[in-house]
């Protein structure tokens, strides 16, 4: 009876806790204050850590777009239709002081834009109240490339178009690696006995590794197959015998020289190698140890009276880049993020700056007040922040929820909960017209990938024949073939391929999209440039076609009526590449061309509907031509980030969906991701051979296709003028780096695109756009997306209502709103 | 009995040390390459996994990682929160996955015992009819499309909830959480109860017809006294150690609630800490070790209620 007692009151008592709960929750106690206007958004990824040296993604950086400020900023021109940067954390822009440096630094007499003195902002502070003064960013970047931490982005002092004298090997002093003798040793006939000892010959970390890895035979699979970098050299080249090089293998030169068999069999690898003095070297390694250096020798200066910084940099910046670069700062709150850092027993260095609100001090437009992870950030405006005004930044909280499913993102938008949804695919036909649905084209294009590198091709037809035992069935080869290439570019449907995987997504023409930016002093970009637009006619084989009496009347009708679709030009294509493949020996009766589809990840839709609607396409234009019932498609398993490598290594066959972005403003560097043998798709492609012609002041010159890449990135290159067509010996000097004229460097980048897109290894599908629906208590400053502001942004977001108004509004359509007008 | 315990307990031991080591070897087997990203500098990459041990030779790092993990330190997330030291981040998150599952069995157990208890009692009529349909329905169905239909209809439609926890600012017991809970609760419950009722019911029905229970209503015992204090004991030995069962699926399920309704728990970190690029070895190690014993001492505690729920089964008895 006791326990039927005890039972009964515990149900009890738990039911009146639930009771009592609830009726807490459902009535908080309300208060009046002033007006708040909150900026409510949701996120589907949140941010880990946004420690400004170590964050790593968008997500990461979100908090620090409300909390932080650069030295400069973009800000809305006179005319609202255009950006210009504006002084943030620094009061004026920079000037050059590089002649007081003269004799440090490296500088010489003469040098110009080496050393930059930035005068600093002295009304921002940190959030707690805290000055800023110069010590703080020469203290922020002295931990910033603290050796110990390795911070993830030490190197955007250094890799970037900002280098900092010094940064880097401050940050690497001690470390060790094995790097090419070539890199640090020369003359051969000179040098030789005294660094007898300090020379090893190895083919994996010498200059015959490093072309390996560049032609991208460096991966596990291929090392593998052939048993190792000497394998791999061997069998490449074709010159030398593995035993041969097995036999010199970790051997100091003082070792070789040493052994009469070592001294022979080096003469004999070398002589089948050596053209030019000093390629000895290629063969070796050099143990390189970063030296100790001391922080003072790394380029910055805190002025004595705390109010400016001077940066001195390895290579000339100045104008437009200079401040754009300056765009984001190393700033941390010191005491804090030392407090925050530790070393465990083992020497692991932590840092918990940025990952929590009391680990954090910001120094932005909103201080963050609250933040649990995976779940929930807010801001309030810092009362401290130099920039506070009656007129910008209206918004008073900015609350940002963590919601996963983009289906709960939409009811809660429609609840009012939130005043953004960004639309999917699937919600387009709802709310594609609706006067609420802001589209926003990106600046990424996404490509179809090929390289067509001959041995690699052989090497994966090889593979892919074992299963027949010993007969051919299958043909890779004719990838190497432009039309086949060419014809599968022309195959696509990218309207239909758009409707299928991206509905947003637009026809990409070229390499770079309408949003990429060629001027950034004046905003003009480069599709709209006349270099740019002849780049895609002759892409496109349209450039004759335009004129009075022509088919097209201008240049941009031309253009615009380009869909990259042509079925029957495919067809005639198919034809030639078969004919051509017959006719090399690639394709013999009864075998197939087998084309593996490279998957990054196979359970996205994305990959699986994109790679079975490109296998259909293709097979589709075959249909009636020679190459009929003789293209088969395979899609790969999950490729993970090594999807590129994958294609380098030519253990895929296409890749799609791929892509660089991130440069908008810096097209002339991005043309390197190319053109350059260490970030291209296709390093069967040797762009240290391939010729492209450039007409620059009248004169026709031609160069290499990465030595232009060189020329735009400022290095002074040879290029031979061309007459009648043919090169001549005559060779000009030429440099268009940032402080070129635009239109040289347009001239360069444009001749450069067309030479890539004429590859058919990188074959332009889609570019990105977004679209978003705006709640109705927001109001954007421009309808008209600009870069680097957007809309106005939360400085120049207003609000219809506020927060109480908009509830009860809210309250009074009945919870839920409606979305979908459209005038 | 005490024999029994450490006898349990040092198995126990020793399939979590053999389960640790496979998921060891099996997480550093994955592909570690970070994205390529134009203009970055690899080294900075390599030099931070350096400094973390992760070029050592796997056997170091082995001995490293159970030198560290028997100290208390599981180590530096590398990729899902760079710089953090896990256990910090688990144990922040670890109150709401506690939290939900604590409350959906608050409310599953009592409710599945009681339908289990009626449908037994109401044996092959309609009553027990409906239920058994409806057991049949939400054991069938996986608790994600429960979650989803419950966010439609009570969240967007009735709106008598929110999406998710409005207000984490008031913490992962605070009576509004509680409330924020209440449609992810839901819907891990509905399979608990389901579950419930059915194991009950089939139980209580077996015990009802013992020829002891009609010893007992000549005795001159009610029904609900014969129920109640002969039937549902004898029923309880299988089904006590179920609700425990029950308990880890649940934790294991909450893993896609969890997301689903923006919970803020540690399911999500699992699936993370394997599809992170690169994987985030000690995230994983972390929570295996944390699931694995979750698993083991529930295992060691259901043998042992045996005992406690009815004296006559003696653990570990030669005769």
């Amino acid at each position: 009876m006791k326990q039927r007692k005890l039972v009964a009151l515990l149900a009890v008592v738990l039911v009146l806790v639930l009771c009592v709960g609830v009726f807490v929750a459902c009535n908080p106690d309300e208060t009046t204050g002033p007006s708040t206007y909150t900026y409510n958004s949701a996120a589907s990824v949140f941010p880990t850590n946004w420690n400004p040296h170590v964050y790593q993604t968008a997500n990461d950086s979100v908090p620090l777009d409300y909390t932080s400020m650069g030295f400069y900023g973009f800000d809305y021109n006179d005319t609202k239709d255009g950006y210009k940067l504006v002084c943030e954390m620094a009061s004026a822009f920079p000037t050059d002081v590089t002649s007081q440096y003269v004799g440090q630094f490296g500088i010489e007499e003469g040098d110009t834009a080496l050393a930059w003195n930035i005068p600093l902002n002295m009304n921002a502070k940190y959030d707690n109240g805290d000055p800023i003064t110069a010590a703080d960013y020469v203290n922020s970047l002295k931990l910033l490339l603290n050796p110990a931490a390795a911070n993830y982005r030490a190197d955007s002092v250094y890799s970037g178009n900002l280098k900092i004298y010094n940064a880097e090997l401050y940050l690497k002093q001690g470390t060790t690696s094995m790097e090419p003798a070539y890199k640090f040793f020369s003359n051969w006939v000179e040098t030789n006995e005294s660094i007898a000892d300090q020379i090893v010959f190895s083919v994996e970390n010498s200059y015959l590794g490093e072309t390996i890895r560049k032609k991208g035979y460096g991966t596990d699979s291929y090392l593998n197959a052939y048993g190792g970098y000497n394998g791999l050299a061997s069998a490449l080249w074709g010159l030398w015998s593995v035993a041969d090089l097995d036999a010199l293998t970790d051997k100091t030169w003082a070792e070789i020289k040493a052994d009469a068999t070592l001294t022979e069999t080096w003469t004999k690898v070398l002589k089948k190698w050596q053209t030019d003095p000093d390629e000895e070297f290629h063969f070796f390694t050099t143990e390189y140890v970063y030296p100790e250096m001391n922080f003072e020798d790394v380029g910055i200066r805190a002025s004595e009276d705390g109010t400016s910084i001077t940066l001195i940099l390895i290579n000339p910046l100045e104008g437009f880049y200079l401040h754009y670069a300056l765009g984001s700062s190393w700033l941390v709150h010191v005491p804090t993020y030392e407090a925050c850092m530790s070393v465990d027993e083992e020497g692991v260095y932590s840092n918990t700056y940025g990952t929590s609100v009391e680990t954090y001090v910001g120094y932005g437009p909103y201080k963050m007040t609250f933040f649990q992870k995976d779940a929930e950030m807010h801001f309030t405006k810092n009362e401290h922040f130099y920039g506070n005004s009656d007129t910008t930044y209206q918004t008073t909280d900015i609350n940002i929820k963590f919601v996963e499913q983009a289906s709960t993102r939409l009811e809660m938008f429609l609840k009012g909960q939130l005043d953004t949804y960004g639309l999917t695919a699937e919600d387009m036909e709802t709310y594609q017209s609706s006067k609420y649905t802001y589209y926003t084209e990106g600046d990424s294009t996404w490509f179809m990938a090929f390289n067509p590198d001959a041995a690699g091709l052989v090497a994966a037809e090889k593979t892919a024949n074992e299963e027949y035992k010993g007969a051919k069935v299958i043909d890779k080869e004719i990838i190497t073939i432009k039309e086949f290439r060419q014809a599968v570019c022309y195959a696509i449907d990218r309207a239909a391929y758009a409707l299928a995987i991206d509905p947003l997504g637009g026809t990409a023409k070229a390499l770079y999209g309408n949003l990429i930016v060629s001027d950034p002093e004046t905003g003009e970009a480069y599709r709209t440039t006349d270099e740019a637009k002849q780049a895609i006619v002759n892409f496109w084989g349209v450039a004759d076609e335009i004129g009075e009496g022509k088919k097209y009347a201008t240049i941009d009708d031309a253009i615009a009526s380009i869909t990259g679709y042509d079925p029957e030009g495919a067809k005639e294509l198919f034809d030639i590449a078969y004919d051509k493949a017959v006719e090399a020996g690639y394709l013999k009766e009864g075998e197939v061309v087998e084309i593996v589809i490279g998957i990054p990840k196979a359970s996205s839709t994305y990959y699986s509907k994109g790679s079975e609607f490109l296998a259909k396409a293709i097979t589709d234009a075959v249909k009636g031509t020679k190459l009929e019932g003789k293209v088969t498609f395979k899609n790969s398993g999950d490729l993970g980030n090594g999807f590129a490598d994958e294609l380098r290594a030519n253990k895929v066959d296409m890749l799609f969906g791929v892509g660089w972005t991130g440069s908008a403003l810096d097209p002339y560097g991005l043309i390197e991701a190319y053109t350059s043998p260490d970030y291209q798709y296709d390093p069967g492609w040797d762009t240290s051979t391939a010729m492209v012609n450039v007409t620059l002041d009248g004169q026709v010159l031609t160069a290499s296709a990465l030595d232009w890449t060189y020329a735009l990135s400022g290095y002074t290159i040879e290029a031979a003028v061309v007459v009648n067509g043919e090169a001549t010996e005559d060779v000009v000097e030429v440099a268009a780096g940032t402080d070129a004229p635009t239109a040289k460097r347009l001239a360069i980048l444009a001749a450069i695109e067309q030479a890539v897109l004429e590859q058919y290894d990188m074959i332009p599908l889609l570019t990105d756009s977004s679209a978003a629906l705006k709640g109705m208590q927001i109001q954007y400053y421009t309808e008209e997306y600009v870069f680097g502001v957007g809309r106005g942004g939360l400085k120049y977001y207003t609000y219809t209502m506020d927060d109480a108004a908009w509830d009860a509004y809210v309250a009074s359509q009945g919870g839920t709103l409606n979305y979908t007008v459209s005038e | 009995m005490l024999k029994y315990i450490l006898k349990r307990l040092a198995l126990a031991l020793f399939v979590f040390v053999v389960i640790m080591t496979i998921c060891f070897v099996l997480i550093k087997m994955l592909p570690s390459l970070p994205p390529e990203q134009f203009g970055k500098d690899a080294q900075v990459i390599q030099l931070r996994r350096e400094q973390l041990g992760y070029n050592k030779p796997i056997m170091e790092q082995y001995f490293i990682f159970w030198g560290q993990a028997l100290k208390g330190n599981w180590g530096i997330s590398e990729s899902l929160y760079p710089m953090s030291d896990v256990w910090d981040t688990f144990v922040e998150k670890l109150p709401y996955t506690v939290a939900i599952n604590i409350y959906s069995m608050l409310i599953s157990v009592p409710i599945g015992l009681a339908l289990g208890i009626f449908a037994a009692l109401k044996k092959n009529k309609w009553q027990d009819q409906l239920i058994s349909t409806g057991v049949m329905v939400f054991v069938s169905v996986p608790s994600f499309v429960y979650a989803l239909l419950i966010q439609y209809v009570l969240c967007f439609k009735l709106q008598w909830f929110n999406h998710t926890i409005m207000d984490y600012t008031q913490g992962a017991f605070a009576p509004s959480t509680f409330v924020d809970m209440l449609p992810a609760v839901l819907s891990l419950s509905f399979g608990t109860i389901a579950g419930l009722t059915r194991y009950t019911r089939a139980e209580l029905t077996e015990v009802l017809t013992n020829d002891f229970m009609l010893l007992a209503r000549t005795k001159g015992l009610t029904k609900a006294q014969a129920t109640v204090r002969h039937a549902m004991r004898n029923a309880m030995v299988p089904i006590f150690p179920m609700i425990l069962g029950e308990f880890i699926s649940i934790m294991s399920g909450s893993l896609i609630i969890e997301g689903i309704f923006g919970i803020a728990g540690v399911g999500k970190l699992y699936i993370g800490a394997v599809n992170a690029i690169p994987p985030d070895y000690n995230f994983f190690m972390l929570l295996s070790a944390f699931y694995t014993l979750i698993g083991l001492v529930a295992g060691v505690v259901i043998d042992l209620s045996y005992g406690f729920i009815d004296p006559r089964i003696r653990m570990g008895s030669r005769k």
